[in-house]
C-alpha cells in the first residue's frame, strides 16, 4: 500500500549504487543496525580499564571485544561509518525525490487532474432542481473560505469547483531529514573544533592552561581564571542546595570580570565555557604544637600543605608530604620531611592523638598535630563546544519538520457540478496525501452543511 | 501530604473505571462504558488537582518547584499524560472500548508510585542539577511522548485481540498515537540534550539514559519508515508493543540496571 500521491522518482536509468543509497530499505536497515549496536554499547561497560574487562569476561573475550571495537563502540570506526551511511542515505534520498516534489509544491500554474476527478468524483452526491449556474451561486459562499481560494475548471457541461491546501507540507519530511544531517554536522564540529576537560582548582588557584583529554598537550585559554571562593550550601535535610564558585577573569595581569559559576549556570568567556561539576576538600595547612621535651611548654607552628615551614632556633625545615585521616587505627596523621641545617633528611609521621610518635633525637621538642585545616577545591568542566548551535538548529527543525510532516497534509477538495436534465447533480470529493480519516471527516461536515443549506 | 493521599485514591478510582470498561467490553453494555467514562473524567479532575496541590505544597514547604522532580512525581505525570491522550482517543475517534486497554497503564503507573516501598512520595528539594527551567520542558515533553506510546501499546493490544475485519480506525489511531509520541519524544531528547549542555558542557555523552532514549527513537523511526513500505495493522501493532518495551526500559530499566547521569532520580 503506497500513500496516495506519493512522489516517487521517475524510473530513469539510475546507477545501482545511487538507487540503493536512495532507498527506504537502506534507511530501515541502518536504523535497525544503529539501534542494535547502541543496545550492545549499553550492555558492555564502555571505556573501562582493561583489567576490569579481563576480570569480568576473561582475557580471550576481552581481546575479541577489543578487536571488534566494542569497548569504545560509539566512537569506533564502524559505528561512525553507520552514521555516515545514514547521512548519505538521507542526502541522496532527498536529492532523488525533491526535484519531483518541488514541481508539485511550486507548480507553474494551479492544476487539477480533471480526468482523475471525473473518473472518481466521490460518493457524496446531492441533487438539485435548479440549473448549474444557480446552484453554483448558492454553493460559492459555503465552499469558499474553508480551504483557501476557490478555483474553477469547466469541461463541457461540467464545472468543478476546487480548493487546494497544504502543498508546502510535502516539504516537511525533507526538513526532518535535513535536521538529521545538521545533527551529524554538529557531531563533526564538536569532535574537530571542540573539547571538554575537567580541572580541580583549590580556592585561590589561578589557571591559564587546561589539559586536553587523551593528549599531553595543554590548551591555552588566552586569559586566566582565578577561583576566589567555593561555597556549598545544603538544605536542612542534608540535600545539596547550591554549589558556587566565585571567580575572577584576569587578562594581561588585570582583573576584567568578577562572576560566579553554578550548576546549570555556566560562565562563558571568549568562547570557553566553565561549568560547576564537582567539589571536594583538601588539606590546606597543618597546625602543629612543638612540645618542649623538658619543660613541656608548647609552641604552635603552621605548615602549609605540600610546603615548608622553618623551625625555630634555626634547627632546619619541616615539609608536609601527606595527610591521612586514619593511620593504624590511631587517628589522623601527617607525614613530614625534616631537613636539618646540615642537609640530613628524616621522614617522620606526626599524629594528632599519639605523642609517642613525632619524636626526633636531635631536636629539643617533639611534634603533635593539633589540627588539619581544610579548604575547598572546585571541580570545573571546561569546554569549547562549536556544535551546540547546530544542535539548536537541528532540534528546532526536526520538531517543526515532524509536526508539519505528520499533522499537515496536502489536500484537494472539490465539488463537481453536472447538468442532469433541468436540474443539477453536485458530487463532493477530495484527495489527500495522508490522514485519510481527517479528510473523510471534513468531507462529511461539508456534505452535512450542503444538505442543510437552503438551495432550491 | 494531602496530594499523595488523593493520588492513592485516584489510583483505585482508575481501577474502578478499568473494571467498568471491561464489563462494557465483555457484556457489550453501553452503560458500563458510560460509567467508566464518568469515573475517568472525575478521577482525572482529582488527578490534575493533586498535581497542582503538590506544587502548592512544595511552596508551603519553602522549596517550591514544579512537581516533576523525582521518580514518584514522574510516574504521577506519566499516568496523567496517558489519561489525557486516552480522552483524545475516546472522543476524537469514538472508540468506546479504548479505556479497557489504555487506562490499565495509568493505573499500574500510579499503583507502582503509590504503593511500592522503594518509592518515596515525599516532596524533596531540588538538587542543583535539577534547578533549571529546562526541567519542566524536558519532563513534560518526554512524558507526553511516553504516554502516547503507552496508549499506542494499549490500542495495539486491542487491535490484536479484536475479532473483526473492520479495524481500520483502530489502526489509523494507533499510527497517529505513534506519530504523536514520536514528536514529543524528539522534543524530549532535544530539550534534554540542550539542558545537558548547559548543565555539564556536553550535549551528548552516550550516557545509558541518553542512549536508550535514542534506541527508542530509532525503534519508532523504524515503525514510521516501514509504514511507508506498506506495513500496517497487525505488524504495526506488534512493532508498537516492542517500541513500548523499549520505552519501559528507557524509563525503568536504565534506572535500575545501568548507572548514569539520571541516577539522582532515585
Amino acid at each position: 500500500m503506497k500513500p496516495e500521491n506519493s512522489p516517487s522518482a521517475p524510473p530513469e536509468k539510475r546507477q545501482p549504487i545511487w538507487k540503493s543509497l536512495a532507498s527506504v530499505n537502506l534507511t530501515i536497515f541502518l536504523l535497525i543496525f544503529l539501534a542494535v549496536s547502541s543496545i550492545v554499547g549499553t550492555l558492555i561497560p564502555q571505556n573501562e580499564a582493561p583489567a576490569m574487562y579481563i576480570q569480568r569476561y576473561g582475557y580471550g573475550t576481552y581481546q575479541l571485544l577489543d578487536s571488534l571495537s566494542l569497548l569504545d563502540l560509539y566512537h569506533s570506526g564502524w559505528f561512525r561509518l553507520l552514521l555516515l551511511l545514514l547521512a548519505l542515505n538521507l542526502i541522496v534520498c532527498t536529492t532523488d525525490r525533491l526535484r519531483h516534489v518541488w514541481d508539485i509544491v511550486f507548480p507553474k500554474e494551479k492544476r487539477l487532474n480533471e480526468n482523475a476527478v471525473l473518473a472518481k468524483p466521490g460518493t457524496r452526491a446531492l441533487k438539485y432542481k435548479a440549473n448549474p449556474s444557480v446552484v453554483k451561486a448558492a454553493l460559492l459562499p459555503i465552499l469558499s473560505g474553508k480551504l483557501g481560494d476557490l478555483n474553477e475548471t469547466t469541461t463541457g457541461s461540467t464545472t468543478i469547483l476546487w480548493q487546494e491546501k497544504g502543498r508546502l507540507s510535502r516539504l516537511g519530511v525533507y526538513v526532518v531529514h535535513l535536521s538529521v544531517v545538521i545533527f551529524y554536522i554538529a557531531g563533526i564540529a564538536s569532535s574537530l573544533g571542540g573539547f571538554i576537560t575537567s580541572i580541580n582548582l583549590p580556592e585561590g588557584a589561578v589557571v591559564e592552561q587546561v589539559p586536553l583529554p587523551n593528549t599531553n598537550v595543554g590548551y591555552n585559554l588566552g586569559f586566566a581564571l582565578r577561583v576566589d571562593k567555593f561555597e556549598a550550601q545544603f538544605y536542612p535535610t542534608g540535600e545539596p542546595r547550591d554549589y558556587r564558585s566565585d571567580i575572577t577573569i584576569i587578562e594581561n595581569g588585570k582583573p576584567v570580570l568578577n562572576g560566579n559559576i553554578r550548576v546549570n549556570h555556566p560562565l562563558t568567556y571568549r568562547g570557553i565555557t566553565f561549568y560547576q561539576a564537582s567539589y571536594g576538600r583538601f588539606p590546606k595547612t597543618i597546625e602543629l604544637n612543638l612540645v618542649d621535651k623538658t619543660s613541656g611548654k608548647t609552641l604552635p607552628l603552621s605548615v602549609p600543605f605540600g610546603q615548608e615551614a622553618i623551625l625555630p632556633d634555626g634547627l632546619g625545615t619541616l615539609r608536609s608530604l601527606r595527610v591521612e585521616p586514619n593511620v593504624m587505627d590511631m587517628g589522623p596523621a601527617v607525614q613530614m620531611l625534616l631537613t636539618s641545617p646540615e642537609g640530613g633528611q628524616t621522614d617522620l609521621w606526626i599524629f594528632k592523638n599519639n605523642p609517642d610518635f613525632g619524636r626526633v633525637k636531635k631536636l629539643p621538642y617533639r611534634f603533635l598535630v593539633t589540627e588539619v585545616r581544610e579548604g575547598f577545591y572546585t571541580g570545573l568542566q571546561v569546554a569549547k563546544e562549536p556544535g551546540i548551535l547546530f544542535v539548536w538548529a537541528g532540534s528546532i527543525l526536526m520538531v517543526v519538520g515532524i509536526a508539519v510532516t505528520f499533522f499537515m497534509s496536502h489536500r484537494k477538495i472539490w465539488a463537481v457540478l453536472e447538468k442532469k436534465g433541468e436540474g443539477t447533480t453536485v458530487t463532493i470529493g477530495g484527495q489527500t496525501n495522508k490522514n485519510k480519516l481527517g479528510l473523510e471527516e471534513r468531507l462529511d461536515n461539508l456534505y452535512l452543511r450542503l444538505q442543510e443549506a437552503d438551495i432550491k | 501530604m494531602l496530594s499523595s493521599k488523593i493520588l492513592a485514591v485516584v489510583t483505585f478510582s482508575y481501577l474502578a473505571a478499568v473494571i467498568f470498561y471491561l464489563i462494557a467490553l465483555i457484556f457489550k453494555t453501553k452503560i458500563g462504558q458510560r460509567i467508566g467514562l464518568i469515573i475517568t473524567i472525575g478521577t482525572f479532575v482529582a488527578h490534575t488537582a493533586a498535581i497542582i496541590l503538590r506544587w502548592v505544597e512544595s511552596h508551603n514547604l519553602g522549596i517550591g518547584h514544579a512537581p516533576f522532580a523525582n521518580f514518584y512525581e514522574s510516574l504521577v505525570f506519566f499516568a496523567w499524560a496517558i489519561i489525557l491522550l486516552h480522552f483524545l482517543a475516546e472522543y476524537k475517534y469514538k472508540l468506546a472500548h479504548a479505556g479497557a486497554f489504555t487506562l490499565p497503564f495509568a493505573f499500574l503507573g500510579l499503583a507502582y508510585a503509590s504503593f511500592s516501598p522503594g518509592i518515596s512520595s515525599r516532596i524533596e528539594p531540588l538538587v542543583p542539577a535539577l534547578q533549571s527551567n529546562w526541567l519542566i520542558a524536558h519532563v513534560i515533553t518526554c512524558f507526553i511522548g511516553y504516554g502516547a506510546f503507552a496508549v499506542s501499546c494499549g490500542l495495539s493490544i486491542a487491535y490484536l485481540l479484536k475479532r473483526s475485519n473492520d479495524k481500520k480506525d483502530l489502526d489509523a489511531l494507533n499510527y497517529r498515537m505513534i506519530i504523536f509520541g514520536f514528536l514529543f519524544l524528539t522534543a524530549g531528547i532535544a530539550t534534554g540534550s540542550i539542558w545537558a549542555h548547559s548543565a555539564w558542557g556536553a550535549y551528548w555523552q552516550w550516557d545509558p539514559k541518553e542512549t536508550w532514549s535514542l534506541i527508542t527513537w530509532f525503534v519508532y523511526a523504524i515503525i514510521l519508515h516501514v509504514r511507508l513500505r506498506g506495513w500496517h495493522g497487525k505488524k504495526i501493532a506488534l512493532f508498537s508493543i516492542g517500541g513500548f518495551l523499549s520505552v519501559l526500559f528507557t524509563y525503568f530499566g536504565v534506572n535500575f540496571l545501568l548507572s548514569g547521569l539520571h541516577s539522582y532520580i532515585n
